[in-house]
């Protein structure tokens, strides 16, 4: 049985510097963080068996130790800003993400299924997942709307988001009932639903 | 970024256009994730530099974009251009794109 990976442990500065440092030797790694050579190897190898480094190895000695995708996402401090997962925490990486949600055809229990064209988007200094949020407010000013039939959410690095007026929690929604038709276009405010990642 | 949608391809297709865009300057890395619909791969390309509108097309086209997705972009107002669903709604079950693999 081997010790959880917990931070500040000797098993997690090895898998961090493995991160910075990919396929560094057993002895590099136990020169950088000055413990023994044995030591390293061990954490080396608990770190590989649990899944947390992708590890490849030619007659018996490893060659190549990464850190995997499952240790970023367990750790995000070892993933870049780019491809951090840590979406509970409003973390300001200091990159604008633009966020949207948006549609094609939806139902409505009064009228079946409509050719409502729905956007919504707004800007945010995260990467947190928005897609609660702005599904909500669409909800609250189309309430017929049971639900979505077909849609998507996408965020994405967006630096316009610095000077738009839609930062969370203001967003920017259109409801659209037909090409020339619009029911809704302007501004709603959204709320922190305090979501899962997506 | 760049980012690529590639549908009802084979991995080994998927692969070879990697390799491809992989030995373009522009690239510094690539996240290739498997499509929320499960019907292809997005591809989100770490660029070098920082693209404008016109260049990030004449990639797009390079690199074997869906063609549709760029003629509908090319048609789009400002503000929807260039969306990849990294989250997917239909008829209340929710999909997501799946990690497989990012190539420095």
């Amino acid at each position: 049985m081997f010790k959880a990976v917990n931070r500040d442990t000797q098993k997690f500065r090895v898998l961090e510097y493995l991160n910075e440092f990919p396929n560094s030797s057993n002895k590099e790694i136990a020169e950088a963080l000055n413990i023994p050579l044995n030591s390293a190897r061990g954490r080396k190898s608990e770190l590989d068996k649990e899944g947390f480094l992708d590890t490849e190895k030619e007659k018996g000695k490893t060659v190549r130790a990464v850190a995997t995708e499952k240790a970023k996402t367990e750790f995000p401090e070892l993933s870049d800003d780019e491809f951090a997962r840590d979406d509970f925490i409003d973390r300001d990486d200091g990159i604008w993400y633009k966020k949207l949600l948006k549609t094609g055809t939806t139902t409505s229990n009064k009228w079946g299924k409509t050719s409502l064209k729905i956007e919504i988007y707004t800007f945010e200094k995260n990467d947190k997942c928005r897609f609660d949020s702005l599904l909500d407010a669409v909800i609250s000013k189309v309430p017929e709307v049971q639900y979505i039939d077909d849609g998507g959410y996408s965020s994405s690095r967006d630096s316009s988001g610095e000077f738009s007026p839609f930062q969370f929690e203001s967003a920017y929604l259109v409801v659209k009932t037909s090409e020339t038709s619009t029911f809704y276009d302007g501004a709603v405010t959204l709320t922190d639903t305090n979501e899962t990642p997506c | 970024m760049l980012k690529l949608d590639y549908d009802y391809i084979a991995y080994t297709e998927l692969m070879r256009r990697v390799e491809f865009i992989k030995k373009d300057s522009i690239c510094k890395s690539i996240k290739i994730m498997q499509s929320p619909s499960c019907n292809g791969y997005h591809l989100y390309v770490e660029t070098t530099r920082e693209l404008d509108w016109n260049e990030t097309i004449q990639y797009r086209k390079m690199f074997k974009d869906d063609g549709q997705r760029i003629v509908l972009d090319l048609l789009k107002d400002e503000e929807l251009k260039d969306v990849l669903f990294s989250l997917r709604y239909n008829r209340g079950i929710i999909t997501k794109e799946i990690f497989i693999q990012q190539v420095a």
